[in-house]
């Protein structure tokens, strides 16, 4: 039962994981808080849904689409409504309350477009569970780990190789200097919001077909990959991958050993002690 | 370029604010009042709770239209009591204040009639002390028991209560000998309700529930549960939650390796169940008074075949949850009671509706005599095969 | 100078809004006879006028976000239920609710005081999330579970029984009164001065001698009694609460509330209340898309009031304001 519950963890943590990168991006490109990455996971799942059932488009290449309007969507977002909010001088919380907003507005336009109920999105993989041993792992769960390893890899690349990628980086630690030194300090930013919601629209395709489709979909998980955010270390990539696997894992674990009621209790409860501990999260960053 | 783009921005949440406008128009003039009084002259008021935004908007919706086709039936055969009859609709946002909100708001300010509403069982509650107050009938589509037992004498309820489905699944089990049940239920009302009665209901026979696994709504990930309730090797496992969970707990379930008999709740008439889970449904039991079909020729009962034309006919789809037909009974027994009587309101129409006897609707056969409340109890047992529903025996 | 406008809105503009509301409960019974609806309304606003005065101390003065205000607000409402149904005089009840939620405000803040920002906004949410899985899964004779708790008694005042909405409400504006008055208090406090300093610059005052981490805490514990008094309250109007009522979204619309307000003003809890509570009944014409205009108008009103209502209006109307005379003394006092 171990192995089956650290595997179903494991998955589940990928996707807390490749939600919060989105919300450590946009918080170390601008120093923001967004609350609405819940409803872009939401969205990129619709979208994809139309393409791929609606148009009948090829699976991959309606992925592919999808991911392209929702990296389009985030960089919008960030031109058309947060940056200039900022310069008619918004105080950063009330950007926050901007995002509350927006991921009311979205949830219900959903809700009018596609209706309240279901959608079944479905799995490219097959459904029958793989048997190895006493674990059974859907091939869901497999796609989930695997493409959440490859955008880390590439996300990773990207920051680090791509002179995007460094500019970003730089425009995040110093947008003053990185403006002198000739970086595009409002287009990296931009580029962050749009990764950002390109991860959690990879995050919702990949989910699609084990939640199905519908408005709320991103509640609650916006929620835990924003603790999974917090707990590695607001702002840093690789302290939202560590933060979304020790989430995952705890709560999984939580379900299987103690009690399914107690379970996000739990899970919260150890957040609360590790931020007691660790108040920067356990991968230190600067807090302000 | 910037500016140029918030303000595009802007002018499409105008257009949008706009298109709300429209849209609310056309219903506009179903909803508006003139301010008549509802007793005496004038239309008479049907008023209607539910949720209409939300994760459940879409039952509410239902539900509204559902209460929405009765009164075109009524008013097309010349109204009720020589009068027309109308709705008007709040939305209770799934919330217990917003829907004490509305329910104030209808018997205060518009002074319905009577009122269908809501569907959640904590928002009936909650609203329950208003309508008794307001001495205004009120029949609900929640399934909880609970909140005919406060004692309240104007609500009334046009389904069944859970312990009713509880008590024939309970039966069911023993019939097939299923000796070791795992419960798994979500944590609000409907699932710790549904479990409550099962378990009572289970009292007399031989079974024990060898696991009680709980979830929230909106959560997808249980392998935590269904490892536990798998290491127990149940005979059954019972399911009771709410339908946009529904799919995903019956998928994964199967998947976690279970094969055995589902127990389930009544919200698996849902057709997005059956799209949602495919062959994962296999093997799925519930009990409940109807099926919400898609297409009026498979419905057997020649009242719903005529609710569902009328439905598809206005609405354009048939309705997305046998809430349409919780809210369609509910008005046409309101108008039964105030034509029986000729009382349109208070305690007369409450006395009216009280006696309503062998009146058959799409759920079957309603009597309310000195029963609290409480309308029907009959209810068949449903299994589920290669994506159709057959009756089991 | 910003002080100088604070310095008004809190005597000024105070005065004015105590005569406002002194006005409207002398008139109220002329105004709106029997319309319990209004009553009905005008309660809950001012249950939230209570909540987000509270909060506003939190995060308007202190500068600790909140997202779990429903905790509290939950854990007021709750333990005013039992308590009363156990037999202790409903007003005695919520005034130990209240308690029991400064109490547990204060040991919440152990752990808070030493976070900021997004870790302080994520264990709230974990705390809102924690309070109200206690209530559906703690122990159900007490709490009632998913059922939650029906026929809470009403308040009994002297011998009063304010069953009626209309009493009850004079009960509300009274508190509502009361509570104001309080904030305003510790606003001027040397406490209320010392948390706005540490909100402008914590290590320069730490560098002072304040002690961040007791202020911090004192912050935490008045927003979560005035919580609890608005969630009693709340619990004696309905006289029936559930989990349900109690979920992330009652919190972030404490948070909508204050923020479109404006925070860290007299004025800003008031109007946010108000504008809220009168926009969402006034949407509720538009049936399926009010939620969806809802949403599309605090973005809108966002682009045009930046920092909310009467945080734009103060900056805007500053140089206006600005020529009032203020009082000279408090003046001399807080220029640095």
């Amino acid at each position: 039962m171990f192995l089956q519950l650290l595997v179903g963890g494991v998955a589940v943590g990928c996707i807390y994981a490749l939600i919060g990168l989105g919300y450590s991006l946009i918080y170390s490109a601008s120093g923001l808080m967004s609350f609405v990455q819940g409803e872009i996971f939401m969205l990129g799942a619709y979208v994809a849904f139309t393409i791929y059932v609606g148009l009948g488009i090829p699976f991959l290449l309606a992925v592919l689409i999808a991911i392209g309007i929702m990296f389009a969507f985030g960089m919008l977002l960030e031109r058309s409504m947060i940056s200039p909010l900022l310069r008619r001088g918004s105080q950063q919380i009330h950007i926050v309350l901007a995002t509350i907003g927006l991921s009311i507005f979205l949830k219900n336009f959903a809700m009018i477009i596609w209706g309240s109920d279901v959608k079944n999105f479905p799995s490219s993989f097959g459904e029958s569970p793989l048997k190895m041993g006493p674990v059974s792992i859907s091939p869901q769960q497999i796609a989930i780990v695997v493409v959440t390893l490859a955008c880390m890899v590439l996300l990773h690349l990207f920051m680090s190789k791509t002179k995007m990628g460094t500019s970003l980086r730089a425009a995040a630690q110093d947008p003053m200097a990185a403006g002198v030194v000739g970086i595009n300090v409002p287009l990296t930013v931009g580029m962050a919001w749009a990764l950002a919601a390109a991860l959690s629209a990879v995050a919702g395709i990949l989910l699609a077909p084990i939640y199905g489709v519908y408005p709320k979909m991103g509640a609650i998980l916006s929620t835990k990959g924003f603790a999974a955010a917090v707990l590695g270390g607001y702002g840093n990539m690789y302290g939202a991958i560590i933060g979304g696997l020790i989430f995952g894992v705890v709560e999984t674990m939580a379900a299987g050993y103690l009690s399914s009621s107690f379970k996000d209790i739990i899970s919260f409860g150890v957040l609360i002690i590790v931020l007691f501990v660790m108040p920067n999260g356990i991968l230190k960053v600067k807090a302000d | 370029m910037k500016r140029k783009l918030s303000w595009l921005l802007c002018g499409a949440m105008l257009a949008g604010l706009l298109a709300g406008c429209g849209g609310a128009d056309g219903s506009g003039d179903a909803n508006t009042g003139d301010g008549a009084a509802a007793s005496g002259g004038g239309n008479i008021k049907i008023g209607y709770f539910g949720p209409l935004t939300g994760g459940t908007a879409q039952a509410g919706q239902a539900a509204l239209n559902g209460a929405q086709i009765a009164v075109n039936e009524l008013n097309a055969a010349g109204g009720v009591l020589d009068r027309q009859v109308e709705i008007v609709s709040y939305d209770d946002k799934s919330s217990p204040e917003e829907a004490v909100k509305a329910a104030t708001k209808l018997v205060q300010v518009d002074k319905v009639n009577a009122i269908f509403g809501s569907l959640h069982s904590a928002n009936v509650q909650a609203a329950g002390p208003v309508i008794e107050e307001a001495q205004t009938i009120c029949v609900a589509g929640g399934t909880s028991p609970t909140w005919l037992e406060q004692g309240y004498t104007y609500l009334f309820r046009s389904i069944s209560n859970s312990t009713v489905s509880a008590k024939q699944l309970a039966k069911y089990a023993d019939d097939q000998s299923y000796k070791k049940i795992a419960l798994f239920t979500s944590n609000d009302e409907y699932g710790t309700s549904g479990a409550d009665g099962f378990k009572a209901e289970c009292e007399p026979y031989d079974i024990e529930f060898v696991a009680s696994e709980t979830m929230t709504n909106g959560d997808r990930d249980f392998t935590g549960q269904f490892a536990k309730i798998n290491a127990a090797s149940p005979d059954a496992v019972f399911i009771w939650c709410l339908g946009d969970d529904l799919g995903a707990v019956t998928k994964q379930l199967r998947q976690s390796g279970f094969d055995g008999p589902i127990l389930g709740s009544e919200s698996y008439t849902l057709p997005e169940i059956l799209e949602n889970a495919g062959a994962a449904t296999n093997g799925v039991r519930f009990a409940a008074q109807y099926l919400v079909y898609e297409n009026p020729e498979d419905a057997e009962d020649e009242n719903m075949k005529k609710f569902l034309e009328a439905y598809i006919e206005e609405f354009g789809s048939a309705p997305a949850s046998d809430n349409a037909f919780r809210a369609y009974d509910g008005v046409m027994m309101i108008a039964e009671a105030m034509k029986a009587s000729g009382a349109d309101h208070g305690s007369e129409l409450r006395d009216a509706y009280n006696d309503i006897d062998g009146y058959v609707g799409l759920a079957g056969t309603f009597s309310y005599k000195g029963k609290n409340g409480e309308g029907i109890e009959s209810m068949r047992i449903f299994q589920i095969q290669d994506g159709k529903y057959i009756e089991a025996e | 100078m910003n002080q100088i406008m604070k310095t008004l809105s809190q005597t000024k503009v105070q005065r004015l809004i105590a005569l406002v509301l002194i006005a409207l409960a002398a008139a109220y019974p002329v105004l709106f006879s029997g319309s319990t609806y209004i009553h009905l309304i005008l309660c809950t606003l001012g249950i939230y006028i209570i909540v987000n005065t509270g909060f506003d101390i939190l995060f308007g003065y202190s500068g600790q976000i909140s997202l779990g205000q429903a905790g509290f607000y939950a854990i007021g409402a709750y333990f005013s239920a039992i308590l009363s149904k156990a037999g202790v005089p409903v007003v005695l009840a919520m005034l130990l609710a209240a308690a029991i939620a400064a109490l547990v405000g204060y040991v919440l803040a152990i752990p808070c005081s030493k976070l900021v920002h997004h870790f302080l906004a994520i264990v709230t949410i974990g705390f809102g999330e924690i309070v109200r899985l206690l209530a559906l899964n703690g122990p159900t004779k007490l709490t009632g579970g998913a059922n939650g708790i029906g026929a809470i008694p009403a308040v009994n005042l002297f011998g009063f029984k304010l069953t009626s909405k209309a009493s009850y409400l004079y009960f509300v504006l009274a508190l509502v009164l009361v509570f104001l008055v309080i904030k305003s208090r510790i606003v001027d406090s040397r406490v209320g001065r010392a948390m706005q300093a540490i909100k402008c610059n914590p290590d320069a005052s730490e560098a002072f001698g304040m002690k961040l981490s007791r202020y911090k805490s004192m912050a935490f514990t008045i927003a979560a009694f005035y919580a609890g008094v608005g969630g009693a309250l709340y619990a004696h109007l309905v006289r029936f609460i559930s989990p349900e009522s109690f979920s992330a979204d009652q919190s972030s619309m404490f948070l909508v509330m204050i923020l479109v307000g404006g925070m860290g003003t007299f004025c800003g809890p008031l109007i946010g209340s108000l504008l809220i509570i009168v926009v969402t009944e006034f949407l509720q014409q538009f049936g399926t898309y009010q939620m969806l205009i809802y949403g599309a108008l605090i973005i809108f009103v966002l682009f045009f009031m930046p920092n909310g209502i009467a945080g734009t209006l103060r900056n805007k109307y500053y140089h206006l304001l600005n020529k009032l005379p203020a009082r000279p003394k408090k003046n001399a006092q807080e220029a640095k």
